[in-house]
């Protein structure tokens, strides 16, 4: 099963699109084991009474099935990540691909500057689509379900993403 | 305490519009803010700011700018598109 590090922008995808009456969230997290940093869920609190992508995040927290990391201290990565004037979300889900037991984790984020940091920086990183994509390529996933999860997104991605990701999946 | 431009303002508004001076002043904060996130924004779609910044350059969690960009129809990425 992969593991993979949320940043809030997937996120709140995922919590907040449905295909066939379940959100994206619950065919993710029934392959995958998700992590979110602290400040994350932090923001999935403090949100969590006003919407209700942040309730089903928030649900998902209480629940257990999204687990929460403080992510380690790294002076010298948090002095090269703060260059970027990133916010604490995206700073502490790149930090938390340094924590001890998410080796191997792959960090889900769709914001470019971020995406662009964390490419700098060495990280495993992947954009939510591109994560349905592998899901397919590794047959965890159905190919009809990907692309209907890949339309459900469609809003929260520039058209070419969106039809590029089609074109892998219907290859 | 308003600066005496504004202040001038405020006063001038309220009068030719029949409104209380607390309402004008409420309509510029939000065209204040407005134009700030216009601003902000658009450094954000250029890639120059995360999302995550500008939420916090707002004062507002990255759900409540999520929802506040929908209600305006604005997309809610930053990763490059075709014009």
């Amino acid at each position: 099963m992969s593991h993979l590090i949320f940043d809030a922008g997937p996120l709140i995808t995922v919590c907040r699109f449905s295909v066939a009456d379940r959100l994206v969230i619950d065919y993710i997290l029934q392959r995958c084991e998700i992590t979110v940093a602290l400040s994350v869920r932090d923001e999935v609190v403090i949100a969590g009474a006003s919407y209700p992508d942040a309730q089903a995040a928030r649900q998902r927290v209480e629940r257990g099935q999204i687990a929460v990391l403080t992510p380690p201290s790294d002076p010298g990565l948090e002095t090269q990540i703060a260059l970027y004037g990133l916010g604490a979300g995206e700073r502490d889900s790149i930090l938390l691909t340094e924590h001890i037991d998410l080796e191997g984790a792959t960090l889900v984020i769709d914001d470019h500057l971020a995406y662009l940091v964390s490419d700098r920086l060495g990280r495993q990183k992947r954009f939510l689509l591109d994560v349905i994509v592998y899901l397919v390529n590794a047959g965890e996933l159905d190919k009809d379900l990907a692309i209907e999860m890949v339309d459900a997104v469609r809003t929260r991605y520039p058209p070419a993403f969106v039809e590029h990701t089609m074109l892998l999946l219907r290859g | 305490m308003l600066e005496r431009p504004i202040s001038q303002f405020v006063d001038r508004q309220s009068r030719e519009r029949n409104v209380s001076p607390q309402q004008t002043v409420a309509e510029l904060i939000f065209l204040g803010f407005e134009t700030l996130l216009q601003k902000l924004y658009s450094r954000y779609r250029r890639g120059e700011i995360s999302f995550g910044r500008l939420a916090q350059e707002l004062g507002v969690t990255t759900w409540d700018l999520s929802h506040l960009l929908e209600e305006r129809g604005w997309p809610t990425y930053n990763l490059p598109s075709l014009a």
